[in-house]
């Protein structure tokens, strides 16, 4: 078994469907061992200036809301953490109901130390914020909802 | 300390297609904040941000960079494309090989990785690396933020007194800074194809160098709280660095990582 990252993404989302606290796989002399409490984790505790949320809570991608007709989703392009606000203290990017037009930066996502502003393609209102601050989000994970 | 000589700089960097052209200011904020500024406009892809002195130097979590004036490199650079997302966890590994390779080549001193793209000289930072970009879609325009201690300064801003290391410390004379930062250039023109076709490689080539495997360490977040105790396995494809821990195998993407003497 290779412990790459598509292999531990695969045990994270096999525990957050399946509502597991704990999941223990060996093979080919490598055994995982991965554990969700309330405070720690498969993945690392963020360094982030809100406290960071399990996760347990995190949005499966498997159980992904349609969104109603006009309102499209924007979902996270790469892997990484997620912020509300440029810097810690600071005010959000965004708030529901905000109005917003396109260009308008929604969030921070940092991911091995680069600090990657998301930009929006669209015109509209937020209308859902999915993830918290400070969340680790994964690959095409929902980021927002826009009323365009 | 001598000013950068802005012609020598030029003239040694006036052959490279994408990584060419300098911009220079004898004293800025923050040369990132400077060049995250411009990343809308397509005219300022691939100009390098260069100053003598930053008042408002910045790293990772709102930590300041002390940059003492003609005492290090301080540049920020806009890379020339804009790069598919899959590229983006290879930055810092590609900006910190690049780095090492510069100093190495022209100062002849070998800097110890520090994961993720930290660069030490006796355990003490001589490299930081900021990366900031902005993402459209699956687009992003980057931002690669390099600071380089390279003459210990006569007054060392008391902040870094014991955790910084200078080039000259290790070299024990003055360095001229041009041919380093040309070199850096340079090497960003060589490698930039690479790290477009190539990114896993980069980090492969990073971990390859960092030599990080089977030693104990620490994690920490900006807190200074430790997160995980463990010994390294290796860096997943995208740069993670997996540990063993007493409780299972940790992925770490975030936190400072220090070695532990055991």
């Amino acid at each position: 078994m290779d412990v790459d990252k598509e292999t531990l993404d695969e045990l994270v989302a096999l525990m957050q469907r399946d509502g597991l606290d704990r999941i223990r796989v060996s093979a080919g002399g490598v055994t995982v061992d991965a554990r969700m409490t309330a405070s720690q984790t498969a993945a690392p505790v963020p360094a982030s200036p809100a406290p960071p949320v399990p996760a347990k809570s995190a949005v499966p991608r498997a159980a992904a809301e349609e969104a109603p007709p006009g309102v499209v989703k924007v979902v996270a392009p790469l892997v990484g953490v997620f912020y509300r606000s440029p810097a810690p203290g600071a005010k959000p990017f965004v708030e529901v109901g905000d109005e917003i037009v396109a260009g308008h930066t929604l969030c921070i996502l940092e991911a091995m130390k680069l600090m990657n502003e998301i930009v929006s393609e669209h015109s509209g209102r937020i209308v859902r914020i999915c993830a918290e601050d400070g969340q680790l989000v994964t690959l095409h994970q929902e980021l927002f909802w826009i009323a365009t | 300390m001598r000013p950068l000589d802005l012609a020598t700089l030029t003239n040694l960097v006036s052959g490279l297609p994408r990584f060419g052209r300098v911009q220079y200011r004898a004293s800025v904020g923050s040369t990132n904040t400077l060049a995250v500024d411009r990343l809308h406009s397509d005219d300022n892809l691939g100009i390098s941000f260069v100053t003598e002195t930053q008042t408002a130097g910045r790293g990772r979590a709102g930590r300041r960079w002390e940059s003492p004036p003609g005492a290090g490199i301080y540049v920020s650079t806009i890379l020339p494309a804009e790069l598919g997302a899959e590229v983006l966890p290879a930055l810092g590994f590609w900006a910190s090989l690049a780095a090492r390779e510069a100093c190495l080549a022209v100062a002849g001193v070998a800097l110890d990785p520090k994961w993720p793209n930290d660069l030490l000289w006796e355990g003490k930072k001589c490299v930081g690396i900021l990366c900031e970009g902005r993402s459209v879609g699956q687009n992003s325009r980057v931002v690669v933020g390099v600071g380089i201690n390279v003459n210990r300064p006569g007054s060392v801003p008391v902040a870094i007194g014991g955790i910084a290391a200078w080039l000259s410390d290790a070299t024990g004379k003055e360095l001229k800074r041009e041919p380093l930062l040309a070199t850096l250039l340079a090497i960003y023109e060589r490698e930039f194809d690479r790290l477009c076709r190539a990114p896993r490689e980069i980090i492969a080539d990073w971990a390859r160098v960092a030599k990080l495997q089977g030693r104990l360490v620490s994690v920490k977040s900006a807190d200074g709280s430790v997160m995980h105790t463990g010994t390294v396995l290796g860096l997943d494809p995208d740069g993670a660095l997996l540990l063993e821990t007493a409780s299972g195998t940790a992925r770490v993407t975030l936190g400072d990582v220090d070695a532990i003497a055991r």
